[in-house]
């Protein structure tokens, strides 16, 4: 069985090789590092892909797949290590540079010109230096040929704003073959389409494969990686753990290989005593997007007050969405959400707020703060407008000065005066200042989403002390977040999202690794316990 | 609490230097450059330079006149800072000047016997709500269908200034005048008083100062001016804690257009007292210069404003006596604000601090509060 | 009442004027499209155009040909729009705040500058455009004279309308502009210079505008007037609202604004007991009313007025 080296096959299997080997490989990425300040986004990583193939890229946020594409695609340098195209070493410095050595990339965020017609947006800067009439017949032609090549069912002249996500994305891979791709990248292609638009999508890379064509399929749904790949690379932490064949690769064996990790942050928490009164009810709520999946799709959960009930799963999975729904931000077009027993679904941003909820939000600087206004105006952003802060309309600035400087001493917020700007402190000094602004008032109710992101080990420690009291002092918590680790830690009950759903509810204490790796890649729950 | 005021008058302390130095290196920037122009149309600079300080700034009765001529662009100012803080870019200035001049005129003509402490009020309250509803056109606009005020203001301008240029040239024509259109005179129960008869500085002075008082209050002091600045601020994070953000534009354009409304006002009552269409020489465009130098808080925007004032005053008189070609006054306003902007951004900015290692305060002592 | 009015309408004079107070903004308002659509607004037309128009009468004055004197009033206009395309493309500055202070700046500077050479004497009038008729077009009835017996500037004008509709829509340029106007970061990920094509359109605008400028300082008047744009470039901006960013409707748009201002003139000379200034206002009511009913059908480029920042 694979270990953590690369598993090359030999010719002494011939009946396991996958198509074009033996040949040469088309792309060989030795020994490739890369380091941002912080963290070791690529450790060494081999990863190599042959013509005619679909290679998988497995792993979960944070593991290096994203670095390592871009560096692929001439986005970003490796700081160390070496690149073979077609058997000899190249530099790509560029993303023109590596568009002309045959490197083709669809981004998750479609680069499209949505008022644009589909041809419009194929040739645009695609005949630079070639003449001044846009030959819109005979690009047609050429892009028309193209297209059923492939089978990629494009109306050249709709427009892109017009178009299904499915067919936006295949429009994506119809600019980078008339560019003369040779190698495709696709990064997490699926997560926006519907079932029917990925197998349609599936049919268009078979095709590439039939015609010589590689494939990068990064991606962290198993399901799907083992229906479409030949081979699969697992990363993590910025590590090449396995490269297999795919046929040979079993779901739990590459749920493990990706989330197994030493645990870094211990954390004490003495037993949850849930008192059964429900704080956060949410009954089949579904949030429609417009052109492609649901982003909720029939979410139902429960959490108590005195428990932690944490939400695992890669990002983009429906996560925002979620927090969206619960501050009032947007509305679920079915289903019933509940806060504190209080209906909640057509609630405004306004009266949630003014519920006792604590809402520690995902992104510090364009939800939780007003980074150019004062910490004193960020910590009163939640009370305002009660008494004792104003009164008829009118601010009391003694009586917000004295509760800022409160707060400050009360939840260690390093600063000279209560006046400086937020967007002078540091992260995790911006972190405090959100929470005391939330936590102060004993919320019955917490939602807390990826806070600890971008936080050193002392300011995340420091979070999950405070999100534990609250829990202790008898409030209900709801903690979202794609770092595994950091719910394995800190919930009583861990939900996993994929896809906009839940796949499965399970007691932390009795947790699987493996087990939850599975759900947070595509399979439900009851799915794993019948199996 | 003056501290406080200080505080909140020039921006967080780390950047309370940097904040005075900007508007003081575009001014110098500018002059230098009307300098060149100056001594390149035959003239010695530094010569008309000094006569300029001396005519703004030396006499009783200069001075008044460069406070006389503060005043209006102090209020105008204040009406572009106070949207500025609620994000919103206020260049309807103009035609604000014109409807708030007109309320205010109708009021002072239409309303007869009544003392000055009660006219006068009305008529200066009149103008605020003419200039307010010009104002909060386009805010609503901008707030429930995502209109965009910059096209917005600017054809209320023109509409605003022809409803007055018809008006004064056809139906509020005082009959007795001859080459002129304009109405007539409002009675004295309308105007605004002298204060300081020698340097005729009328009471406008004061009503400007009290309204850069009362915005400064209404933003730092009150749950609406938080509401708006957290907008300006953020309207994403404002919207997650509960601020109705249209609301909040609304009301600022709103109480913006009635600034300016004042600031025409102030005109009409102040100096000419009767209303006409060529009354403003582009305040409603002089007044953006002014916010932004004034780094838009209602104190830089006093102080801005009775620089640009004197620099006026200035101006005219080294064009009336040492004859220096007109023009002068308007190209160093307008060089002052490109200087301005130029010298806040960002990407310039970021080209510095790269030069520069950046220096990050350390705030690893522990939380002992200076304040 | 009615015979004045038809006598106002179906005068060969009135239509005549009405082309030729339109052109100077049918110019103008192409420069402007070409710029919008490649997502920067000049809010500092009126300050392009009066450039224009002195730099067109000082050519025209020390050069002693009109020709050279309308190459001088594109220079001047151009060089202005390089100063706003390097404040909101490089330095990514506010672009309707850089356009506010070119607008003030230019028109204390070009005031200054003209009193500087030529002092308060008299204005000198300079070598200028005569009209010239088209032969055998000019002889069509009706639409003949008021077309095609105008300024050579005139004719130029037209030429430059179809001219930017077949750049914009035909030509791979035109593509680019359109594609950093819509989604500038899109454009920059196919290899586009987002920058590099957002300043050859303010240029060129610039030109365009300054070429405008001359039409009252070459065409119109014969010498420089302080101000003597008098507000239009805020009407071009109307223009282009109103045509919905194409340079064929912005054609017929400066008609109707030209149409407007010569009836106001009209109006004002016959004293008709209606207000010209009810005439001179209509356009913006219209441009309002086009442009809040517009908005979703809106052509407006996505990207209008945002600073597109590589990090």
């Amino acid at each position: 069985m694979p270990g953590s080296r690369l598993w090359y096959l030999s010719e002494a299997h011939p009946d396991r090789l996958p198509k074009g080997a033996g040949m040469d490989a088309l792309l060989r990425m030795h020994g490739i590092t890369k380091v941002y300040p912080g963290v070791v986004a690529n450790n060494g990583v081999e990863f190599e892909v042959i013509e005619g193939e679909i290679h998988a890229l497995l792993g979960e946020n944070g593991a290096g797949k994203t670095t390592l594409v871009n560096i692929l695609y001439g986005l970003s340098a490796p700081d160390e290590g070496t690149i073979l195209w077609k058997g000899a070493p190249v530099r790509i410095h560029s993303s023109k540079q590596a568009m002309q050595l045959g490197i083709g990339m669809v981004h998750q965020h479609f680069m499209l010109i949505p008022r644009f017609t589909a041809l419009q947006n194929v040739i645009l800067g695609a005949h630079s230096g070639r003449g001044l009439w846009l030959n819109l017949g005979q690009a047609s032609r050429r892009v028309r040929t193209l297209s059923d090549q492939y089978g990629l069912d494009i109306d050249l002249e709709a427009e892109v704003q017009d178009m299904a996500l499915g067919m936006r994305q295949r429009l994506e891979i119809l600019k980078a073959l008339y560019r003369g791709a040779h190698l495709l990248i696709l990064d997490e292609p699926t997560s926006v389409l519907t079932p029917s638009e990925v197998e349609a999508l599936f049919e268009v890379l078979r095709r590439l494969a039939a015609q010589n064509h590689a494939t990068i399929f990064i991606s962290h749904k198993l399901e799907e990686v083992l229906a479409i790949s030949d081979r699969v690379t697992v990363l993590r932490d910025g590590h090449n753990v396995a490269t297999m064949p795919t046929r040979d690769a079993t779901q739990p064996q590459l749920a493990q290989m990706m989330v197994g990790r030493p645990v870094v942050l211990e954390v004490e928490k003495s037993p949850a005593k849930p008192t059964g009164r429900m704080v956060i009810e949410m009954d089949d709520v579904s949030v429609k997007r417009e052109h492609g999946r649901d982003q909720l799709d029939g979410i139902s959960l429960q959490v108590e007050a005195g428990e932690i009930v944490g939400i695992a799963g890669i990002d983009g999975n429906g996560q925002r969405a979620l927090l969206e729904v619960l501050c009032g931000l947007s509305r679920p077009s079915r289903g019933r959400v509940r806060l504190l027993g209080v209906d909640v679904t057509h609630a405004s941003p306004r009266q949630i707020a003014s519920m006792n909820v604590g809402r520690i939000p995902e992104d510090r600087a364009t939800m939780g703060l007003l980074l150019p206004l004062s910490i004193k105006e960020n910590l009163m952003l939640q009370s305002y407008t009660q008494e004792p802060m104003s009164r008829w309309g009118i601010l009391r600035g003694r009586v917000i000065r004295d509760f800022a400087r409160r707060l400050v001493a009360e939840f260690d917020v390093r600063t000279p005066g209560v006046e400086v700007a937020v967007e002078n402190l540091s992260g995790g000094n911006q972190q405090k200042v959100i929470l005391a602004r939330e936590l102060h008032h004993d919320p019955e109710v917490l939602i807390v989403a990826n806070a600890t992101r971008g936080l050193d080990v002392g300011a995340t420690e420091y979070t999950y002390k405070r999100v534990l009291e609250g829990r202790d002092r008898g409030a209900g918590v709801l903690l979202i977040s794609s770092d595994l680790e950091e719910v394995l830690c800190l919930s009583d009950r861990i939900a996993i999202m994929h896809a906009g759903r839940i796949m499965g509810i399970v007691p932390a204490a009795s947790a699987d690794r493996t087990q939850l790796g599975l759900m947070m890649t595509g399979t439900a729950l009851s799915t794993l316990q019948d199996g | 609490m003056f501290r406080d005021l200080l505080h909140q008058a020039f921006a967080p302390r780390s950047r309370q230097l940097q904040s005075l130095i900007l508007p003081l290196a575009a001014v110098l920037a500018a002059l230098v450059v009307g300098g060149v122009m100056i001594s390149l149309a035959g003239f010695k600079p530094l010569q008309i330079y000094a006569w300029m300080l001396d005519a703004a700034a030396g006499t009783p009765q200069g001075l008044g006149v460069s406070v006389t001529n503060a005043i209006p662009l102090i209020l105008a100012g204040l009406g572009v800072a106070l949207p500025f803080r609620c994000g919103l870019l206020n260049i309807g200035g103009e035609g604000q000047i014109y409807i708030g001049a007109l309320f205010a005129t109708l009021v002072g003509l239409s309303l007869h016997g009544l003392p000055i402490y009660v006219h006068l009020p009305l008529a200066l309250l009149a103008g605020f709500i003419g200039g307010g509803i010009w104002g909060a056109i386009p805010g609503y606009l901008r707030a429930s269908r995502g209109l965009n005020e910059i096209i917005v203001t600017i054809m209320l301008n023109y509409i605003g200034f022809w409803i007055i240029s018809f008006l004064v040239h056809g139906p509020m024509k005082d009959p007795e005048s001859y080459g002129y259109s304009w109405t007539m005179k409002v009675p004295v129960s309308a105007q605004l008083p002298f204060i300081i008869r020698v340097a005729r500085l009328n009471l406008g002075i004061v009503v400007a100062l009290l309204a850069a008082g009362v915005t400064h209050y209404l933003l730092w002091h009150t749950v609406p001016g938080f509401e708006m600045r957290a907008v300006g601020a953020g309207s994403q994070t404002a919207r997650f804690a509960g601020i109705r953000v249209g609301r909040s534009t609304v009301l600022s354009m709103f109480i913006g257009g009635g600034l300016a409304g004042l600031a025409g006002t102030s005109v009409i009552l102040g100096v000419q007292y009767r209303l006409s269409d060529f009354f403003s020489p582009g305040y409603g465009f002089t007044a953006i210069a002014v916010a932004l130098v004034g780094q838009t808080s209602p104190l830089g925007v006093v102080f801005a404003g009775l620089f640009f004032g004197g620099l006026q005053n200035g101006v005219n008189s080294a064009q009336r006596s040492l004859g220096i070609p007109m023009g002068v006054a308007l190209s160093l306003q307008g060089l002052i604000l490109l200087f301005m902007i130029a010298g806040q951004s960002l990407t310039l900015i970021r080209w510095l601090r790269k030069k520069r290692t950046a220096r990050r305060v350390d705030y690893s002592q522990p939380a002992v509060l200076l304040d | 009442m009615w015979i004045i009015l038809s006598q106002l309408f179906f005068s060969i004079d009135f239509l005549s004027a009405s082309v030729r107070f339109a052109m100077p903004l049918a110019s103008a308002s192409v420069g402007e499209i070409i710029s919008e659509r490649g997502g920067i607004v000049n809010i500092g037309l009126e300050g392009m155009m009066l450039a224009g128009a002195l730099g067109g009468m000082m050519g025209a004055y020390f050069l002693g040909d009109p020709w050279l004197g309308l190459l001088c009033g594109m220079a001047a206009g151009a060089i202005v729009a390089a100063v706003h395309a390097f404040v909101v493309i490089t330095l990514a500055a506010d672009q309707v705040v850089s356009g506010a202070a070119l607008n003030i700046a230019l028109l204390g500077l070009t005031n200054f500058i003209y009193r500087a050479i030529f002092g308060i004497e008299e204005r000198p009038i300079v070598a200028h455009f005569e009209p010239v008729a088209i032969p055998l077009l000019s002889r069509i009835p009706v639409v003949g004279p008021v077309f095609f017996n105008q300024i050579p500037l005139v004719y130029l004008t037209y030429g430059l309308v179809i001219v930017a509709a077949i750049f914009i829509m035909r030509t791979r340029w035109g593509l680019e502009v359109q594609a950093v106007g819509e989604h500038p970061r899109a454009a920059d990920s196919v290899g586009i210079s987002v920058s590099r094509v957002r300043y050859l359109t303010v240029i060129v605008c610039g030109l365009l505008a300054g070429m405008a400028g001359t039409f009252f300082s070459l065409g119109q008047l014969h010498t420089f007037i302080e101000g003597m744009t008098g507000g239009r470039g805020f009407i071009v901006l109307a223009v282009v609202i109103v045509a919905n960013w194409s340079p064929t409707r912005a054609a017929l748009a400066a008609l109707m604004f030209g149409a407007a201002e010569a009836v106001g003139l009209r109006i004002q000379a016959l004293n008709v007991g209606v207000p010209y200034q009810l005439a001179l206002a209509f356009p913006y009511l219209l441009t309002l009313t086009v442009y809040i009913g517009l908005a979703g059908r809106s052509r407006m480029p996505r990207a209008l007025g945002l600073a597109y920042i590589k990090d």
